[in-house]
């Protein structure tokens, strides 16, 4: 099903940050390191982000009231910054599931014959 | 020697100086640093190594530091505008007092009252203002969360301004009434209306926390101007009917259909948000 040499476009990835770090946090609180690992897992290694630039998202979901963070004492005694997605959170992921399978049913309409044949 | 304690040490200075301090930032981005070398030396590599590792993946201070720039709070023109016609009527307000008062046209206290209650109901016809031309943003052309986050830091900063010019007013006027009056309180309908946008203010501030906008802070923030409305002018045309036994009707009828507007407005943005939110669900249920 995937191709290992796929390589995703870089405006893709960008747009795509947002609803991926939101769907994973919907599913509970998570910290940075952690989210990063749970992308690559799940995409099969294909979306690969430079690991800095997850918290740059992160801060400014915050920012807008979609997620709220707390530092906690991690399994190794080190303080630890999580994430948890807000009410707001849940409303702006909403509203991206909507347009991404806008979006995603277009394409599969325009591209089932050529799928199919 | 590989000494990780050290390379930290050097990277935090890097990145201090590339993110222009920013200590926390900092401290989340080792906190993932410290859990990918763990992860690495675990996996086999020598700390050495995983460390390089690490920091190629984390990415360079340089670029770290353009993202979070990017970052900073967005500006929306009539946000700017509202604080900085607040401050402008507030600086003129206070240099015209201070003339009267270096003249002897008016004594510190009262003088003192003036400013603190007519800077406190500026900013409170400022927010309400704010609010006005955001529904009406809203309903004509839409709204982002840039604009959201300028409206919600301006609103604050008008909300403050205004509960503590007004609750100042409000304790100055009743400390001049003591000594005018022989008496600090009376529920006339001046304190009355200064007590009512004190409450207002504090209602609103209650509503634009540091979370998004919520609905009802739209709505409470246009209501101010009825509210600062009716306590500015509402008195004044009642004392003349009370003086002089007949009160013109277009200075209550400009006023009543002042209110009756922001009423209608804070409805609508009412109104707006539960459309949004009830086609969001529709769309999802399809």
């Amino acid at each position: 099903m995937y191709n290992d040499n796929l390589r995703l476009a870089k405006e893709l990835v960008a747009a795509s940050a947002q609803p991926l770090v939101l769907s994973i946090l919907e599913q509970g609180e998570s910290y940075g390191y952690e989210i990063i690992r749970r992308v690559k897992e799940l995409s099969d290694g294909q979306i690969k982000w430079t690991d800095g630039m997850l918290y740059p998202v992160l801060h400014r979901l915050e920012r807008q009231g979609a997620v709220r963070s707390y530092w906690r004492e991690s399994e190794t005694g080190r303080k630890r910054k999580y994430y948890a997605i807000r009410i707001q959170g849940r409303d702006v992921l909403a509203e991206h599931k909507t347009q991404w399978l806008a979006v995603n049913r277009v394409l599969e309409n325009l591209w089932r014959p050529h799928v199919q044949s | 020697m590989f000494n990780l304690e050290e390379q930290v040490g050097e990277w935090r200075q890097d990145m201090a100086a590339a993110l222009g301090g920013r200590p926390e930032v900092i401290d989340e981005l080792e906190s993932h640093l410290r859990a990918e070398v763990d992860q690495l030396v675990r996996s086999g590599k020598p700390p050495e190594q995983a460390w390089a590792e690490a920091l190629n993946r984390l990415g360079p201070p340089g670029r770290l530091a353009e993202e979070f720039a990017k970052l900073r709070a967005p500006s929306w023109v009539p946000a700017r505008v509202a604080l900085l016609v607040s401050f402008a009527a507030a600086v003129l307000l206070a240099s015209l007092l201070l003339t009267r008062l270096w003249s002897g046209a008016v004594r510190p206290l009262l003088a003192g009252h003036v400013f603190t209650v007519t800077a406190g109901y500026a900013a409170g016809f400022a927010v309400g203002a704010l609010a006005a031309w955001a529904t009406i943003t809203r309903l004509a052309l839409g709204w982002d969360a840039g604009r959201e986050q300028a409206f919600r830091s301006a609103a604050r900063a008008l909300a403050i301004f205004s509960v503590a010019m007004t609750s100042s007013g409000v304790i100055l006027g009743a400390v001049w009434a003591k000594q005018h009056l022989g008496r600090y309180w009376s529920w006339d309908l001046r304190e009355t209306g200064g007590l009512a946008v004190l409450l207002w203010g504090c209602v609103l501030l209650m509503c634009v926390r540091r979370s998004r906008v919520s609905v009802a802070a739209m709505a409470v923030a246009v209501l101010g101007n009825a509210v600062v409305g009716l306590s500015w002018f509402g008195p004044p045309l009642v004392e003349r009917q009370a003086a002089y036994g007949q009160i013109s009707w277009m200075p209550g009828l400009l006023l009543g259909g002042f209110v009756a507007a922001q009423v209608l407005l804070a409805c609508a943005s009412l109104r707006r948000a539960r459309l949004s939110h009830a086609e969001g669900a529709a769309e999802q249920r399809a």
